[in-house]
Parts: C-alpha cells; structure tokens; sequence
C-alpha cells in the first residue's frame, strides 16, 4: 500500500526530499557564517543531496551541486569576508562528486536500458512465437509460453506448477519411454539424443494430440536444461494415416478393377462367340426349315394316297414324320437361343414362372417334382426369358437322371434378390466340366449342341442376375439364380 | 368345278407349292401354284380364288407387301402367311397388312385343312331385320361377294330356324331397341358362340347402352343408312378372325 503510493508519486517524493535537504543545507550555511561567524562547516553532509539528486535526476543533479556551492561562497563572502579559496575548494569538490556520479549512473541507466530492451525482445519472441517453447530442467517445465499452453490446453501458470509425474505423463502412455528416454539424456548433455522427433501427449481434455518436437540442451540457471520447440501436427498426422489408409485401399481397387476388367473381357468374348455361334444358327436353322416343310409335305401326301400301305411302308412313314418333329424342335431351340432380344422386365410372381417353366417341359413319370416357393415372391424380370432359362434348367435336371429321382424348385427371399434354385439328384458335374459349364457349345451329352446353359447365363446377366452351380459327382447338382426384386438404380 | 374351294399357294421354292398343291388336290380343293407375287395376283384376277397361302420370303415383292395388294384390290380374300423364320417382326408385320394368320414352317398340313375346309362354311350368314328392302339390299351386296344369305324379316322365325350352318348374325334394331333387343338377348341364349353385327336404327351409343352381357359376342354396332364399306368391313373383320380361330395355335395377336 505504502510502497504503491510512493511508486505512483516518485517524482513527488525526490523533490519533497530535496527540497528539505537542500534548504537544510542553506539554512545551515547562512546559520553557521551570519550567526556562528564561522567557516567550520560539516559539509561532507552536503554530498547526500547532491548524489542523490545526481542518481536521482542525471545532469540536473549538478544544478544542487552548483547551488549548494554558490550559497556556500556567497554566504562567506557576505557574512565572514573570509578567504575564500577554501569553500571554493569545497565547491569544486561538490560539482566533482556531482560529475562522477552522473556520469556512473547514466552509465547504469544504459546499462539497464539495454536489459530492459533485450527482455522486451525475448519476451516477444516467446509469446508472439508461433510454436511452443518450453524450457525443462530436472523434469519439470520451467518455461511455457502461450503457444505450448495452447497446445497442451494448460494454463502457463499450471505447466509450470505440475510436478514431475504430472509433467511426465501429459506424454502419451506409447510414446514416454522414448520421449522420457530422450530428455535424460539431454538433460544429463549426452552425445547422440535425438533433436527432432514427433510424439502424442493427452491434453488437459483429455484429447490425443500430435505434437512435432525439436530440442537441445542449453545452459540454464548455471546448470544444464532442455530448451524445446512444439508444433501441433495432428491434422498432418491424419492426413498422412488417411494417406496410407488410401494408397493401400488404392492397391485393393487397381486389384478389383483388373479383376473386373478381366472378366468383363470374358463375358464380351463369350457374347461374341455366343453372337456368331446365334448367328450361324440362326440362318442354318431358317435354311433347314424349309426343305424340312417340304419332306413333311411329301411325307402326308404320301400318307394320303397310300392308306392301305403295308405296314412296314407305314412306320417308315411314320419315322420319317417323327424325325421332322424332331428336327424342327432341334430348330425351334436353336433359333430361340439364337434370338436374344432386348428383355421386357416387369414384376412377376416367382410361383408363376415355375409353373410356367413346369408347364412347357413337365417331368418324366420316374421323377417326383417338390417346390418350396413362398407365394409371396416376385421378381422384377421380364418372364419370358426367366421361363427360358428355367426350363432349360429343368430340361437339363430331367436329363441328369435317367433312372429316376428327385427335383426340388427352391426359392426364398435375399433381401434385394430371390435365390431360386434347381437341384437334381442326378450324375453330378466333374470338376472340369463346371468349369466350362457356362462356355457356348460346351457339352457333356453325346447330344446337343451346349448352348442352353450359356443362353440362359446371358439371359440371367442381362436381367441383373446371376447364374451358378454347385455339383457333387455322383450326388446330383443344384443350378442357383438370383433374380432383382425391384427395377436397378 | 366352280362349286369346289379355290386356293392359291404362293412360294418361290418350287417343291413347296408342287407339294402343297398335290396335297390340296388330293384333298378336293382346287389348288393353283403361284412362284412370285406378280403372278399370285394374275391369278387372283382370273381364277376364282376363296384363299390365298403365300410364302413371306420371297424375292422381289415379299409376302407382306402381296398381302397388302391383295388387300386393296380385294379385303374379303383371307391371306394366309407361311415363313422359316420365327421372327416376331415379321409375323407383326403380316398381321397388320391384314393376314389371317402368320404359319411357321414346316406346316402343319392338318391345321391348314381345317382353316380352308371353314373357307365356305364360314360364309353362311343370316340377316335380320322387319324391314324386307333392307334385308334384300344386303343380301343382294353380300351374295355378290359369295357370301350364303339368308334372310329373315320375323325374328321368332329365324329363331327357329337357325342351325350350326349360321356363322354370323346382322341383327337390325329398331330405334330405342324394342324387338330387337329381345331378338339378340335370344340370340345370345341359344347361340352363344356366333357373332352378331347390330345394325341400329338411330345414331350412336347403341352398343354400349346393351348390357354387359348382351354387349359379349357383339362384334360392332352399325348404322342406318347403312354403308356398303362399312358393312363390308364389319363383316370381312368377323369372317377373317373366325378362321383364324380354327387354327390350334394362332399367332394373330389382337
């Protein structure tokens, strides 16, 4: 309180002290010399005032000096009309003095001037840095600026207060042996510490923060200390984890993307081959059915002007009808095959396009049809080529078991898709021929020409679905499709 | 031979109408072999044709575009189509240049037997009205086109005597229905399965203010003063799609 009041009155104060103590000194003077009558004067008591005044207030302080003098001289020559050389002697002495100590403590005031201006600059330097600074000596932190406070979300005051196992574990748990490793060996001076190095601390809040370091080891109070940089480097560490997150899914998707690539190569090749071989068929098929018509022609006429043929002549008749019938069936698949036309997709009931399919090709009497179709299913699809396909699937499933079995239609609902699948109890599949299963003109009958499964392939596909097979020799096959429930995209 | 059924087959694979035209000959009709468009419709002008079996494919004028001619010159004569190819186009397009129906090759003989053996039986139509002059007036346009009329201006007569050999009715109504609304409701009694072309006194709204089920089997609604073209029209409409209807599998899509 009292040191406040002088501190804001200082001015005040030296001038109320050199007043007293200058007119003091007058008075004594005019007392010792008009009253005493003497020149004895005790004037070393003079030299207070003057280098106070000289320490107080620089070259003004040689105006006490020089007054203090003239009234010592004046007064002596008035009121003793002594000799005078001995007061002038004691003047020169004061403004001396006055000289010396004006000189010494402008010299001071620079002095500290400079510190003064020097401090100014570290202390800008500290706080207006754009990193942390922090000074560490013996473990604990001995200097924080703002920047590091910000980093580490502690108030500069709490840093420098926190103790050694405090201090210690704002280091994340992973990095500390390290970090703390480090700092030993800095602090104790060792050759060989590591200067830069990035690091996690845990903040005030609890956050996990990445932190970039570089340090050495400075002399501080007279003893080794670590002076340390701070950089918050989080969002770069991120960046760089999500970077390397990237370049491996990267690796993932030029993978899948070849893989993709390939096999669309693939189903383009087998369109191709599929286009040609529909083509070829196609035409073969429209030439064929013309002689065709005419043997069938020939063969009724026949039949009709020689109703009392023998009866071998009739069953030769009959066999050459019937192979016709066979023949344009041959025909009417091929060309069914042949034509792939652009599909019509509607939402169908999966109940109807088995039955359908069941409808065109029934089941030979040795083999017991069993169908698990929920009522409820429908497909978005156009049902004249799932029929298709199915049919074929069961035309293929009857075949597979000439002496009888089982043929389960199985369907249920995979959310986007319904699985319906066709499996026999039949011969099986070898593990060469699944492989091949799908290829145009693959077959494994010593008749037909092994375009259903690649039709019906590409008819599933260009229904948003997909086609495949499971086969165990001996046990029987299981051909699974999977249909849209509602219209792609 | 003029009694006997004139058809006219048209290929221009030479062993196809040799055969086909042996066939119908055995089968007593009178066959005449065509190998190109242009001589299809010479013959057409001067033989007595009742029904025409032509190929799609052939060169030059094609099938469809002869059935179109034909068409023009004659409606009535029912064109049918054959073809090798199972092309969904084409058979549209054959059926919209008016084609009975689209056969795929190799043909089935007996389905083509039963179509022409309708030919003539499908012809038979009966004519009802109280108004004698009408009945004369449409028997007269409809014989000329070889049609077998009968015509019956009491209505509980025709009834009577009716039979299988009646394909189509003309039925004339009086305006406001009266008569002839009981006739048809009869009609559609005892003969559910022939067809009826109503021929309205008054203008308009005659089919569909009948009931739901009168108004089944009723092919169209005519109007007096009646027009030969449309009558004609009506009637060739129903006698094509009658034999189309003979046919097992028919690939006309209406």
């Amino acid at each position: 309180m009292v040191t406040e009041l002088y501190r804001r009155h200082e001015g005040k104060y030296k001038l109320a002290v050199m007043a007293v103590f200058v007119a003091g000194s007058v008075c004594l003077t005019l007392y010792a010399h008009a009253i005493l009558k003497t020149g004895g004067l005790f004037t070393h008591l003079f030299y207070i005032p003057i280098i106070l005044s000289s320490i107080w207030w620089k070259r003004k302080g040689l105006i006490v000096a020089v007054c203090l003098g003239g009234t010592l001289i004046a007064s002596s020559a008035i009121f003793l009309r002594a000799d005078l050389s001995d007061n002038l002697l004691r003047a020169s002495m004061f403004l001396l003095i006055a000289s010396v100590v004006v000189i010494l403590s402008e010299q001071i005031a620079r002095r500290e001037e400079a510190l003064r201006e020097s401090g100014e600059t570290f202390r800008l330097l500290s706080e207006q840095s754009l990193v942390g600074i922090m000074i560490i000596q013996d473990d604990i932190c001995k200097y924080a600026n703002q920047v590091s406070s910000e980093i580490l979300e502690y108030p500069v005051e709490e840093i420098l207060s926190l103790g050694r196992k405090e201090f210690a574990e704002i280091t994340h748990p992973d990095d500390r042996t390290f970090v703390w490793g480090q700092a030993q060996k800095k602090q104790k001076g060792e050759e060989g510490a590591v200067a830069n190095y990035d690091f996690r601390v845990t903040t005030k809040t609890g956050k996990i923060k990445w932190v970039e370091q570089y340090s050495r080891t400075i002399p501080f109070g007279g003893r080794n200390a670590i002076f340390s940089i701070l950089r918050d480097v989080t969002n770069r560490k991120l960046t760089e984890e999500k970077l390397a997150e990237y370049s491996q899914n990267l690796e993932e998707m030029v993978e899948a993307r070849t893989r993709e690539l390939r096999d669309a190569q693939e189903q383009l090749i087998r369109k191709g081959k599929l286009a040609v071989v529909g083509q070829l068929a196609g035409s073969v098929g429209h030439e064929l059915r013309n002689p065709l018509g005419i043997i069938s022609n020939a063969v009724y006429y026949l039949k009709t002007i020689h109703p009392d043929a023998d009866n071998t002549t009739k069953e030769y008749m009959e066999i050459i009808s019937s192979e016709v019938r066979n023949s344009e069936k041959i025909i009417s698949d091929l060309l069914d095959f042949s034509r792939i036309r652009q599909g019509k997709r509607e939402t169908a009931a999966v109940t109807g396009l088995v039955a359908q399919a069941l409808d065109r090709q029934g089941p030979p009497d040795n083999i017991k049809v069993v169908r698990e179709i929920p009522p409820s299913l429908s497909a978005h699809v156009d049902a004249r080529q799932i029929v298709q396909v199915l049919t074929n699937l069961l035309s293929n499933a009857y075949q597979a078991m000439p002496q009888g079995g089982t043929l389960t239609i199985h369907a249920e609902d995979g959310g986007d898709a319904i699985r319906l699948s066709v499996t026999d109890t039949g011969s099986g599949i070898s593990g060469e021929d699944m492989r091949k299963i799908f290829e145009p003109l693959f077959t494994s009958r010593a008749r037909g020409i092994g375009l259903g499964l690649a039709i019906s392939r590409n008819l599933i596909e260009g229904n948003g679905g997909t086609i495949e097979v499971q086969s165990e020799e001996g046990r029987g096959s299981t051909f699974t499709i999977t249909l849209p429930v509602r219209e792609e995209g | 031979m003029s009694t006997s059924v004139g058809i006219l087959v048209v290929d221009d694979d030479r062993l196809m109408v040799r055969t086909l035209v042996d066939i119908l000959g055995i089968k007593g009709y009178q066959a005449h072999p065509a190998h190109s468009a242009q001589e299809a419709l010479e013959k057409i002008e001067n033989e007595k044709i009742d029904c025409v079996l032509s190929d799609i494919k052939m060169p030059g004028v094609g099938g469809v575009e002869l059935c179109r001619s034909i068409k023009e010159r004659n409606p009535l004569l029912p064109v049918v189509l054959m073809t090798a190819h199972s092309d969904d186009r084409l058979v549209r397009d054959g059926v919209r240049e008016g084609a009975v129906a689209v056969l795929s090759k190799p043909l089935d003989i007996e389905a083509i037997l039963s179509l022409f053996s309708s030919l003539r039986i499908k012809r038979s139509i009966a004519v009802v009205d109280d108004d004698p002059e009408f009945c004369t007036a449409v028997e007269d346009i409809l014989r000329k086109r070889g049609f077998s009329v009968t015509a019956y201006t009491d209505p509980l007569e025709a009834l009577k005597t009716f039979d299988e050999t009646i394909h189509m009715i003309l039925l004339g109504m009086k305006p406001g229905g009266g008569n002839g609304l009981d006739t048809l409701r009869k009609v559609r009694e005892l003969y559910s399965q022939v067809p009826v072309i109503l021929v309205a006194g008054c203008r308009k709204g005659m089919k569909e203010s009948l009931g739901a089920v009168l108004a089944t089997g009723v092919h169209t609604c005519l109007y007096k003063p009646l027009q030969t073209e449309e009558l004609l029209e009506a009637v060739t409409e129903v006698y094509h799609r009658d034999l189309a209807g003979v046919l097992p599998i028919c690939k006309k899509e209406k």
